[in-house]
């Protein structure tokens, strides 16, 4: 049987968290 | 589970305490006066700021509890680990530059309870009992519960009296708090941390491989339970948003709002944050991929402990070596975390009675050593609590994170943002947002099950605006306030 995680685990997972990376990242140029 | 622990563990093991205790005397004649050793003269570069800001915030949990609930359930214990990341960015980007601007403004505050009673010029002295007492209540047992966590663990690896874990593991931390204050406790945080990082990296990457890649690691935990691989399986609205408020307790933390109090300037907080919030993301990730190939690696011979998972690992993945990293990297978290709950009960012993009631001429020389002795009697009480280890202080955690978070949390944002808030405002807050946590504890059932910090959190906020609207803050207050916002924008 072959089985991965769901779509939406990928989404709840990734989303908030590299969402909060790369809005570091923006912030961190934007405010040098 | 049986783990055999090695020579060469133990000698690493020692090394890093050694480690540890040399910092801590480095800094020994770094603190001249109590600014210093509170607050580090408030001189920490960003990423020393943003790395002991985890690594205080992070506890035991990060290495054993999570990867343990992970291990139990699947991806659907990702939730609390989300809202914690949400709430700490947030923290960095609206709380972080304001206060540490706001309590240089604010009469030079080194401590919460002195910044609050500088923000609202409050000479009856309530604002700063009140909220030292708060401090100092919730983390007797915030403290005590991450050295029960410790000694639990490492009587357990070692098999080792508990007594005796407990009391070596609180000698090396009263040690270098003793001597080197907050430079000590910040820098050892900062390696502390790196080490965690570290060993979040190594253990499910090593674990992944060794199972067969990814896929197969997928393919494994889905053949035990295709519900482990969803998020959402199981869960409610309402229990997802219960886990995630946890991420609300952030802008409450004093042991972590300290650290943007001590960072050298405002414009270090965009590089902190960026630091903060990439070592924070990825140590959850691989907390959460270590509990999820856990379940996969031990399909045929299932732990007892899940918390054990991330040990268990590391020892029958890794060389002695190695493994004896990876175990001191989980002391590490431990001490982090105690260490800088440690150091700001002590500054409020100090800061907050101590100098305004029983010496408010005392020289700096005097105060650091109060200071220094505070360290050694709170340490004294957190570790008399922990004697037992069979108590219930390890369930008070979630009790002293929500506490902090719903009594101070909303007090220190709208502090931060709003002009009009008054006195008598933080105060009935603080006072309604600790008394909500406890009351909303004892009840069950229902709306009641939902993790006290949320209730609290709001009904404290409410509370401020709607006292803070009865009457106007003195306009030398808001002048104040204006002269910080100047320097905001």
């Amino acid at each position: 049987m072959e089985s991965s995680l769901t779509t939406a685990t990928w989404f709840w997972l990734l989303v908030p968290m590299l969402g909060c990376v790369a809005l570091s990242l923006i912030t961190y140029f934007k405010d040098r | 589970m049986d783990f055999t622990v090695e020579t060469p563990a133990i000698i690493t093991f020692v090394v890093y305490l050694i480690a540890m205790l040399a910092i801590g005397l480095y800094f020994y004649n770094s603190s001249g006066d109590l600014s210093d050793y509170i607050l580090g003269g408030r001189n920490l570069g960003g990423g020393v700021a943003a790395l002991s800001a985890g690594a205080s915030d992070m506890s035991g949990w990060l290495l054993l509890g999570l990867p343990g609930a992970m291990y139990a359930s699947g991806m659907s214990a990702i939730w609390i680990a989300v809202g914690l990341t949400l709430g700490a960015y947030l923290n960095w980007q609206f709380v972080a530059r304001r206060l540490r601007i706001y309590t240089e403004v604010a009469n030079d505050a080194l401590t919460l309870p002195d910044y609050l009673e500088s923000r609202f010029e409050d000479r009856s002295k309530a604002l700063r009992v009140i909220s030292a007492l708060v401090i100092l209540l919730f983390f007797a047992f915030y403290t005590s519960s991450g050295l029960v966590a410790g000694a639990k663990l490492f009587s357990t690896v070692f098999d080792m009296d508990y007594t005796l874990a407990l009391w070596v593991g609180g000698s090396v931390i009263i040690s270098y708090t003793f001597f080197g204050g907050f430079l000590a406790v910040s820098w050892t945080d900062f390696f502390q941390g790196i080490m965690m990082f570290c060993a979040l990296i190594i253990v499910p990457i090593a674990a992944i491989v060794i199972i067969g890649g990814w896929d197969e690691t997928t393919d494994q935990v889905g053949a035990i339970d295709t519900s482990y691989n969803s998020a959402l399986s199981g869960m409610t609205l309402f229990g997802i948003v219960s886990l995630m408020a946890w991420g609300l307790g952030y802008f409450g933390q004093p042991h972590i709002l300290a650290r943007f109090m001590g960072i050298r300037s405002a414009a270090e907080v965009p590089k902190a944050r960026l630091i903060g919030i990439t070592w924070m993301v990825f140590g959850l990730l691989g907390a959460i991929a270590t509990g999820y190939a856990g379940i996969a690696y031990f399909s045929d011979n299932p732990l007892e402990d899940g918390e054990l998972v991330f040990i268990a690992l590391s020892t029958l993945l890794t060389n002695p070596w190695v493994a004896g990293f990876l175990l001191a990297a989980i002391l590490a978290a431990v001490m982090s975390t105690v260490d800088s709950q440690l150091l700001v009960s002590s500054s409020a012993v100090t800061e907050d009675f101590y100098k305004p009631f029983l010496r408010p001429n005392a020289s700096e020389k005097e105060l650091v050593w109060v200071g220094r002795v505070s360290v050694i009697g709170i340490a004294l009480i957190a570790l008399l609590i922990a004697g037992d280890p069979d108590s219930r202080v390890l369930a008070l955690v979630s009790y002293a994170w929500g506490g902090f978070g719903a009594a101070f949390g909303p007090v220190v944002i709208l502090s931060l943002f709003w002009r009009r808030m008054t006195r008598n405002g933080a105060l009935a807050g603080i006072i309604v947002g600790a008394v909500t946590v406890v009351v909303w504890k004892q009840l069950e059932g229902g709306i009641f099950e939902m993790y006290e910090i949320l209730p609290g959190f709001v009904l404290c906020a409410l509370t401020v605006v709607v006292v803070s609207l009865m009457s106007e803050p003195p306009e030398s207050v808001k002048e104040t306030f204006d002269r910080a916002e100047r320097q905001w924008t």
